[in-house]
C-alpha cells in the first residue's frame, strides 16, 4: 500500500516537474532552434507534396530529388559563405556554367583523364573566384557591383565558348567508368553528388563553427572594422572566401557536367538569385556575420522543393510563380517577426514556478522552548571592516587568524592585525566569489558564481580549479558550464564538493530560481587526482551550503528552496545515497560549517512566513507575481533577520543566535568558528561580524579541524 | 502624418552632394562621366554617323525608359532599399491596363487603372519592408514573382497590344515635341523633378538621412515607416511612367520582360553612377551619367554591329574598369567604411 | 379514309423499317468499321500523353498543347502537362519526374540540343515514346515534329533577295534581328539566310544582332539601324512578337512603307494582325496548329506501330506558308486561348 502511495507520489511529483512551458522556453533558447520557421516550412512543403503527388515519398523519388538538388546545394553554399563574410557573390551561376563548360572541355576536347579533369575544373573555379576575391578583398571594391559585372562578363564568355564548342561536345563522348560514377553513381545508395555535398557540408560546418578561420570569417561579416582591429587578416580572408565560393561552384559544375553532359545558354541562368533567395530564406543575414551552412541548405531545399513540386503538380507557370512568391513572402515575414519576438517570448515563458509543499515550520517565538526561539544574541556582535567590505557571502580564517571575506566586486578581502584594522585585497578573481575553504596546502579554494571553482595560492596567485562538469545528455539546456558555484568543502581525500545552485538562472536572477522552486541545481565533485569534474547529484532544489562531515564520510547539503538539510554519503555502506538530515527548518538555509564541538553551524538567509509557505504551494500565484509585479515587491521570506544555529550529527537543532533587528546582521549567509569566536558573513552586509562564544575549545581552528590535529576523521 | 511638402527648409544642413568637379579627387559619378565623354569623343571621330544630332537623340531616346526606371531605383537605393520588382510592376500594371482597353475600357480609365495597380504594388512592397521589416531585396524579389503570376492570370496573353486608335497613349512613347522625342523629355522632366525632390524638399533630405543611418533618422523624429511606404510608391509610380513610355514606343506590353535581365541593367546604371547600395550616397546626376554611359556603349555597339555576347564582355570590362578606377582614386578607408557596402 | 390511313401507316412503317433494313444489309461493312475502331481504341484508349514545353503562356506552346489535349481526349487518352515556366532546371526536374511516371508518349520541347538528352534516352529505354518538337536534341528519339529552320531561313532570304536583290533597284541593305545568339533555331535560320543572301552581290547585311526574343530590344536596335541606314531595304526577324518591335521602330521613323519587314513565326492572330496593319510585309508561318496535329499523328503512329520505343526515328516536317494581306486571316491565323 505504502509503496503504491509512494509510487503515486513520485508520479505526481514528476508530472509536476515536467512542464511544456519549461521545455519550450529552453527550446527557444537553443541556437539551433533559430531557423525553426524555415525548417517547418521545409518539412511542411515536403509533407504537402508527399500527400498530393503520388510516389513522392518513395525512396526512389527521394534519391532522384537528391541527385537533382545537389548541384544547386553547392551553389547555395557558395552564396551562403559570401553572405556570412558580409559580401555577396552574384556570379555563382555564371561560374557554375563556366566550370561545367570547362569540365566538358577538358574531358572531351583535351581528353584528359577524369582525375585531372576534376582537379583542373576545381582550379578553374578557384581562379574565377580569385578574380572576384582579388577585386573585393585586395582592391576593396564593392561585392554587389563587382560580382554583378563579373556575372555579365562570365555569362557572355560561356555563351561565346558554347557556340564554338557545342558541336564538338555533341559529337564526342568518352567511355569512362569514373566519369559515369561522378554522374550517376551512388555511395551507400545515396547519389554520389548528394553524398559529396553532405560531406562538404559537414566539413564546412566544422570549419565555420569550430575553426579559427571560420570564426574570423563570421567576425569580418559581423563587423569588418572590429575584425581588422582584432588583427584578423580581413583582405586575405575575403579573398579566400570568394576563392572557396568559386571552388564550390566548380564542384557543382563537375557533377552537372558528368550527369547532364550538356552546356548551353540556359545552364545556371538565374541561379544567383535563386541561391540568394534560398540562403536569405534559410536565415543567413544579408548584413553578414550570421548564418550556418545548414541554414543555407534549409533555404535551398525550400526553393528546390517548392519549384520542383509545383511544376510536377502540373500547375501553370504563372500560378507557380505567384504561389512561390507568396510562400516566400509569407515565410520571410513570419521569420522576421519570429526572430524579432523570440527573445520576448522566452522572457514571457522562461520562469515556471512549481508546486512544493514545505514541511511544517517550527516555531521561532521568542521565549518558546524551541531551540529556534528568537533571541538577540547577535546584536552586540563586533564589526570588522565596517563599510569596507561589500557583501561578504562567506568568511574564513587562516592559521594566522586573518579574516577573509568574499565580496560582490569579485575580490577576496583580507583583514589582519590586532583588531582586523588592516584591509587588503587578497586576490581579484572576478565573478561573484561565494563559499571558501582552505585545502591542505593552504590554498584558498573559492566557489565563484558565474565562473566556477578557483583557487588562490598563499602567494595570492589565482588559478582555476574547474569551470565545467559533465553535461546531462537529455537536457536541452547546456548544463556543462558551472553557472553559479555557491559553496564548497573539501573531503579528506582532497575531493572538492561544491554546489551549483542553479542551471537556469544567473547570480543576479537567482531569486527567480527560488521562486520557481524547481530542482535546477546540482552537487558537483572535483577530483584533483584525476582532474575531473562530475555531477554527483543532479536535480537538486537550490543546493547552497556544503560541508563535509567531521568524520569525512558524508557531505551535508543545505537546500535553500526546500528549507531542509540533506546528507550525502561519500563513504561507507550508504555511499552514493542521499537522505534528509533536517526536515523542518524555520528558514532558508545557507552555508554550513563545522563547529569546534563536533557539531555544525548553519546560517539561515531568510525566515519562513506562513504567506511565503502558502505561496510555495501556489505556482500560479508566483507566476503572476513574477509577471505582473516589479521585482522589488515580490513576496520573499523575511530577510531582515539574522540567524545562525547549531545542529548535531543527528540533525537536531541545539541552539540559535539571532539579530532580530536586522540592522547589523541581516541575511546571514555564513559563519565560521575560530579560536572561541564566531565570525559572521552576510550576502548584503557591509561588515563581518564577530562574537565571543562561551565554553568552546579556544584553540580550535578550521584549518586544524580539516587538516590538522583537531580533525575527527578516523584514521 | 503631416508632410512638409516642398518646404524650403534651411534648418537641415545640405546633405545632397554638390556637383562640383574636383580635379584631384573626382568621385565615382565624375569618373563615369569622364569615361562617357571620352567614349563619346572616340566614337564621334571613329564611327560614321555617330556624332549626328539624330543619332544622339536616338541614343537618349533608347535609354529614357531605363533612365526613368533608374530614377526610381536610385531613389530607393539612396534610402538603403532596393526594388527588384520594378520591371514586373511596369509590365504587370500595363499588361492589365492594356487588356482592359482591349476589353472595352476607355483608354483614360485603363491608364488610371494601371497607375492604381502600380501604386498598390508599391504600397504593398513598402508595407512589407516598413512594417513587416522583411529585407527589401527579398521582398521585392518575391513580389516580382507574385506580380508576374497575378498579372498573367488577369491578363492571359504573352503580348498585349495597345489599341490602334489611342494617339494620346502613344504620345509619350512615339511623339515629338519641338523635334525632340517625347521619351527624352519624360526622362528629363522626371530627372529634374526627382533632383528637386531629393535636394530641395524636407522629404528628400529625410530620404538621404534614412539611407545614411536609419536608426538615427528614426530617433530624430522622421516617421520612417510611412516614409518607406512613400518611397516604394514613388518607385512604382516611376515604373508606371516608364511603362507609359514603353507602351507608346512599342505599342505593346510583354510580360516576359519580367523574367529577363532588364532589372540587372536598371540596378547597374544606378550603382555604376555612384549611388551606393549602402544608402545615402549619390544623386540623380549619378543615374543620368550611368544611363548615358550604358546608352553610349549600346548605341556604338549597334552601329558597329557587334555580337551581343561580345558587347556584354566589353560592357563588363568597361564597368569593371570604372569600378577599379574609382577604388584606385578612393581607396576604401577601413575606419569609416560602412558595413555591407 | 381507310385507305388513306393505311397508306400513311404503311409509309410510316416503311420509314421506320428502312434504316433497320439498311442496317441489316450493311452489317458486314459496319462490322469492319467497328473492328477498326476497336483496334484503334485498343492501341490508344487509356494511354497517357505527357506534354512538357519550355513554358506555357506562349502562343506557340499553348497552341500545341491545346490541339494535343483536344485530340488526345477525344481518343480517350489521358493528357498531362507540366509548365517549367522558362526555368531550365525546373524543366529538367519535371522531365525526370515525368520519366519516372512512365507515360506512354512524351512530347518535349527542347531548350537546347543537349540539356534533356540523357533523360530522353532514359525515357525510351524504359518504354516511353518520345516525340521532340521544334528542335531535336542530339538524341534522335521516336519522332520529331517541327519546321526545318534552315529551310525557313532560306525561304525568308529568297523573298528578301526578290525584294532587295540585284535588279530591284533598292539599296540592298538588310537587317537581321536574331532571337538568342546561341539558340539552335537562331543559328540555323541565320545559316540558311546567309547561304542565300551571300549569293546576291547587291545584298549587304548591315546589322545582325540578337534581341533575345524581346520586342523592346529589337526596337532599340532597329531604331539605331534605321537612323544609320535610312535607306534600309528589309528587316528580317526570327519571331513575330519580337520583330513587331523592329517594325514599330521603323514605323516610328516613318519608314514603314519603304522598309520591308519579314518575320517567321507560329502564325497566331497576333502575327496576322501585324501583317494586316502593314507592319509586316510578309510573314512566314510554320503553323503551330498543324504542328499540334502532327504531334498527335506522331503519337498515334508510334502507339499503333507497337514497336519498342527507341527503335524508330520518324520525322514530321512542317510546310511553312507565306502570309501577307491577302491570306492573313481565318484558318491561317490561330486564335489565342481565352482564359477566364
Amino acid at each position: 500500500m505504502s509503496t503504491i502511495e509512494a509510487f503515486a507520489e513520485s508520479l505526481t511529483m514528476s508530472a509536476r516537474r515536467f512542464s511544456p512551458r519549461l521545455l519550450l522556453s529552453e527550446l527557444l533558447l537553443k541556437q539551433w532552434f533559430e531557423p525553426v520557421v524555415p525548417f517547418t516550412v521545409m518539412i511542411g512543403l515536403w509533407l504537402y507534396f508527399a500527400l498530393t503527388i503520388p510516389d513522392y515519398a518513395s525512396v526512389q523519388n527521394t534519391l532522384s530529388l537528391l541527385r537533382l538538388f545537389a548541384e544547386f546545394g553547392f551553389v547555395a553554399l557558395a552564396m551562403g559563405f559570401c553572405l556570412i563574410s558580409g559580401g555577396i557573390d552574384l556570379s555563382v551561376g555564371a561560374i557554375f556554367a563556366l566550370c561545367n563548360f570547362a569540365a566538358l572541355f577538358f574531358l572531351l576536347v583535351m581528353e584528359w583523364p577524369v582525375g585531372l579533369v576534376v582537379v583542373a575544373t576545381l582550379l578553374v573555379g578557384a581562379a574565377l573566384g580569385s578574380i572576384n576575391g582579388f577585386l573585393i578583398g585586395f582592391l576593396k571594391t564593392r561585392p554587389f557591383l563587382t560580382t554583378l559585372v563579373t556575372l555579365i562578363i562570365l555569362r557572355a564568355s560561356v555563351n561565346l565558348l558554347n557556340t564554338g564548342y557545342a558541336q564538338v561536345f555533341a559529337t564526342n563522348s568518352v567511355d569512362s567508368d569514373a566519369w559515369d560514377f561522378i554522374g550517376t553513381g551512388s555511395v551507400l545508395g545515396i547519389p554520389v553528388n548528394a553524398a559529396t555535398l553532405f560531406v562538404v557540408l559537414l566539413v564546412c560546418h566544422i570549419f565555420l563553427s569550430r575553426s579559427r578561420y571560420g570564426w574570423h570569417l563570421t567576425a569580418i561579416g559581423a563587423s569588418r572594422k572590429a575584425a581588422r582591429h582584432a588583427g584578423i587578416r580581413v583582405r586575405l580572408m575575403l579573398f579566400l572566401t570568394y576563392v572557396l565560393s568559386g571552388a564550390l561552384c566548380a564542384a557543382s559544375g563537375i557533377f552537372y557536367a558528368a550527369r547532364q553532359a550538356s552546356t548551353d545558354s540556359t545552364t545556371g541562368v538565374g541561379w544567383e538569385f535563386q541561391a540568394l533567395t534560398a540562403v536569405v530564406l534559410g536565415g543567413i543575414s544579408l548584413a553578414g556575420g550570421k548564418g550556418t551552412v545548414w541554414r543555407a541548405m534549409i533555404g535551398a531545399l525550400i526553393i528546390f522543393l517548392l519549384i520542383n513540386g509545383l511544376v510536377r503538380m502540373g500547375i501553370p507557370g504563372y500560378v507557380t510563380s505567384a504561389v512561390t512568391g507568396m510562400i516566400l513572402l509569407a515565410a520571410v515575414g513570419i521569420d522576421v517577426k519570429w526572430s524579432k519576438n523570440r527573445g520576448k517570448a522566452i522572457q514571457k515563458i522562461y520562469v515556471n514556478p512549481a508546486y512544493v509543499a514545505l514541511a511544517p515550520a517550527p516555531s521561532v517565538q521568542p521565549g518558546a522552548a524551541s531551540p529556534y526561539a528568537q533571541n538577540d544574541r547577535l546584536i552586540r556582535a563586533q564589526a570588522i571592516g565596517l563599510d569596507r567590505v561589500e557583501g561578504p557571502e562567506d568568511v574564513i580564517l587562516d592559521r594566522q587568524g586573518r579574516v577573509y571575506g568574499s565580496t560582490r566586486d569579485g575580490n577576496v578581502i583580507r583583514f589582519s592585525g590586532e583588531n582586523f584594522e588592516t584591509r587588503e585585497v587578497f586576490a581579484h578573481i572576478g565573478g561573484r566569489p561565494l563559499g571558501m575553504q582552505f585545502d591542505r596546502d593552504e590554498n584558498l579554494i573559492v566557489a565563484v558564481a558565474g565562473m566556477g571553482v578557483y583557487g588562490i595560492a598563499p602567494d595570492q596567485r589565482v588559478f582555476k580549479v574547474t569551470d565545467e562538469t559533465n553535461r546531462t545528455w537529455y537536457k536541452l539546456n547546456d548544463d556543462s558550464r558551472l553557472r553559479m558555484a555557491d559553496d564548497l568543502d573539501i573531503a579528506p581525500d582532497g575531493k572538492i564538493y561544491f554546489s551549483d545552485c542553479t542551471t537556469r538562472y544567473e547570480m543576479t536572477t537567482n531569486t527567480l530560481d527560488i521562486l520557481e522552486a524547481r530542482p535546477n541545481g546540482r552537487v558537483v565533485c572535483y577530483d584533483p587526482a584525476t582532474r575531473t569534474t562530475r555531477t554527483i547529484i543532479n536535480h537538486f532544489y537550490f543546493p547552497n551550503g556544503v560541508c563535509v562531515s567531521h568524520d569525512g564520510k558524508s557531505v551535508l547539503i543545505a537546500s535553500t528552496s526546500l528549507c531542509k538539510v540533506f546528507r550525502y554519503w561519500i563513504e561507507g555502506p550508504k555511499k552514493g545515497k542521499t537522505e534528509v538530515l533536517i526536515d523542518e527548518l524555520p528558514g532558508n538555509p545557507d552555508n554550513i560549517n563545522r563547529a569546534s564541538d563536533g557539531t555544525y553551524w548553519l546560517a539561515l538567509v531568510g525566515i519562513r512566513t506562513p504567506t511565503f509557505d502558502l505561496s510555495v504551494r501556489k505556482p500560479g500565484f508566483r507566476l503572476r507575481m513574477v509577471k505582473q509585479v516589479p521585482a522589488d515587491e515580490w513576496l520573499a521570506p523575511a530577510l531582515n533577520h539574522g540567524c545562525v544555529l547549531k545542529f548535531n550529527e543527528q540533525g537536531e537543532a541545539l541552539e540559535s543566535w539571532w539579530d532580530p533587528t536586522g540592522i547589523s546582521h541581516s541575511t546571514l549567509t555564513s559563519m565560521r568558528e575560530h579560536k572561541g569566536y564566531l565570525y559572521l558573513g552576510g550576502l548584503e552586509n557591509n561588515r563581518i561580524g564577530r562574537i565571543k562564544l562561551d565554553g568552546v575549545d579556544e584553540s580550535w581552528t578550521g584549518y586544524d579541524a580539516y587538516w590538522g590535529d583537531k580533525s575527527r576523521v578516523a584514521r | 502624418m503631416r508632410w512638409p511638402l516642398a518646404s524650403r527648409s534651411v534648418a537641415v544642413p545640405a546633405t545632397t552632394p554638390r556637383i562640383a568637379f574636383n580635379i584631384a579627387r573626382p568621385n565615382q559619378e565624375q569618373i563615369v562621366l569622364l569615361i562617357t565623354i571620352v567614349l563619346l569623343i572616340v566614337f564621334g571621330f571613329t564611327l560614321n554617323g555617330f556624332a549626328t544630332i539624330s543619332n544622339l537623340l536616338n541614343l537618349l531616346r533608347s535609354i529614357s525608359i531605363l533612365g526613368v526606371l533608374g530614377l526610381g531605383m536610385g531613389l530607393i537605393v539612396i534610402s538603403r532599399g532596393i526594388d527588384l520588382s520594378e520591371v514586373a510592376t511596369l509590365a504587370g500594371s500595363w499588361a492589365i491596363g492594356l487588356i482592359e482597353m482591349q476589353r472595352g475600357m476607355p483608354v483614360e480609365a485603363a491608364v488610371l487603372l494601371a497607375l492604381a495597380i502600380a501604386l498598390l504594388i508599391g504600397v504593398i512592397n513598402g508595407v512589407m519592408v516598413a512594417f513587416v521589416e522583411a529585407p527589401p531585396l527579398f521582398v521585392t524579389l518575391a513580389a516580382g514573382f507574385v506580380i508576374y503570376g497575378l498579372a498573367f492570370w488577369l491578363a492571359p496573353a504573352w503580348v498585349v497590344y495597345a489599341p490602334k486608335d489611342a494617339p494620346g497613349l502613344m504620345f509619350a512613347g512615339a511623339g515629338r515635341l519641338f523635334g525632340i522625342p517625347v521619351p527624352i523629355l519624360v526622362f528629363a522632366v522626371s530627372a529634374i523633378a526627382m533632383h528637386l525632390f531629393l535636394s530641395r524638399t524636407s522629404i528628400g533630405r529625410f530620404i538621404y538621412a534614412q539611407g545614411d543611418n536609419p536608426e538615427a533618422a528614426r530617433l530624430t523624429g522622421i516617421p520612417l515607416r510611412p516614409l518607406i511606404v512613400l518611397e516604394y510608391a514613388l518607385v512604382a509610380f516611376l515604373a508606371w511612367l516608364a511603362g507609359l513610355v514603353w507602351v507608346g514606343t512599342t505599342g505593346s506590353m510583354q510580360m516576359a520582360i519580367t523574367q529577363g535581365t532588364m532589372i540587372f541593367d536598371v540596378v547597374l546604371v544606378v550603382v555604376i553612377g555612384g549611388v551606393s547600395l549602402i544608402g545615402g550616397r549619390g544623386s540623380v546626376f549619378s543615374v543620368v551619367v550611368g544611363c548615358v554611359l550604358i546608352g553610349t556603349l549600346l548605341n556604338a555597339f549597334t552601329i558597329m554591329d557587334v555580337n551581343s555576347e561580345v558587347q556584354n564582355i566589353i560592357k563588363g570590362v568597361v564597368l569593371l574598369a570604372a569600378i577599379v578606377l574609382d577604388n584606385f582614386l578612393h581607396p576604401r578607408d577601413e575606419e569609416t567604411a560602412r558595413q555591407g557596402d | 379514309m381507310n385507305r388513306k390511313f393505311w397508306t400513311i401507316a404503311a409509309a410510316g412503317a416503311a420509314l421506320v423499317a428502312l434504316p433497320m433494313l439498311a442496317a441489316a444489309q450493311e452489317e458486314g461493312g459496319t462490322k469492319t468499321a467497328r473492328e477498326l475502331r476497336a483496334s484503334y481504341d485498343k492501341s490508344l484508349q487509356g494511354k497517357t500523353v505527357a506534354y512538357l514545353p519550355i513554358a506555357l503562356g506562349v502562343p506557340l506552346s499553348d497552341e500545341w498543347g491545346r490541339v494535343v489535349q483536344e485530340e488526345a481526349e477525344w481518343r480517350g487518352m489521358k493528357f498531362i502537362v507540366r509548365d517549367p515556366n522558362n526555368n531550365p532546371s525546373a524543366m529538367q526536374q519535371a522531365l525526370t519526374a515525368l520519366v519516372d511516371q512512365k507515360p506512354d508518349v512524351l512530347i518535349v520541347q527542347n531548350p537546347s540540343v543537349t540539356l534533356l538528352m540523357k533523360d530522353l534516352k532514359r525515357a525510351e529505354s524504359q518504354g516511353t515514346h518520345v516525340i521532340q518538337i521544334n528542335m531535336s536534341s542530339n538524341y534522335k528519339s521516336g519522332a520529331f515534329v517541327g519546321a526545318d529552320w534552315r529551310e525557313i531561313g532560306k525561304m525568308l532570304a529568297t523573298e528578301v533577295v526578290k525584294a532587295c536583290g540585284t535588279g530591284s533597284g533598292k539599296s540592298g541593305k538588310v537587317q537581321i534581328v536574331q532571337g538568342e545568339l546561341t539558340a539552335a533555331a537562331s543559328v540555323d535560320q541565320v545559316g540558311g539566310i546567309m547561304e542565300v543572301l551571300n549569293k546576291d552581290t547587291n545584298i549587304k547585311v548591315v546589322s545582325n544582332q540578337a534581341a533575345n526574343w524581346d520586342a523592346n530590344t529589337a526596337l532599340n536596335i532597329t531604331a539605331t539601324v534605321i537612323q544609320q541606314h535610312p535607306d534600309l531595304c528589309a528587316s528580317i526577324g526570327f519571331w513575330g512578337i519580337m520583330e513587331s518591335g523592329a517594325a514599330q521602330a521603323i514605323r516610328n521613323a516613318g519608314k514603314i512603307d519603304d522598309v520591308k519587314v519579314f518575320a517567321s513565326g507560329e502564325g497566331s492572330s497576333l502575327d496576322c494582325d501585324q501583317v494586316n496593319s502593314g507592319n509586316f510585309y510578309k510573314f512566314l508561318s510554320y503553323k503551330a496548329t498543324e504542328q499540334g496535329h502532327d504531334l498527335m499523328f506522331a503519337a498515334e503512329t508510334l502507339l499503333m506501330l507497337g514497336d519498342k520505343p527507341g527503335t524508330r526515328n520518324l520525322e514530321f516536317y512542317t510546310r511553312p506558308v507565306w502570309l501577307d494581306k491577302t491570306n492573313a486571316s481565318g484558318a491561317n491565323c490561330f486564335a489565342l486561348p481565352k482564359k477566364s
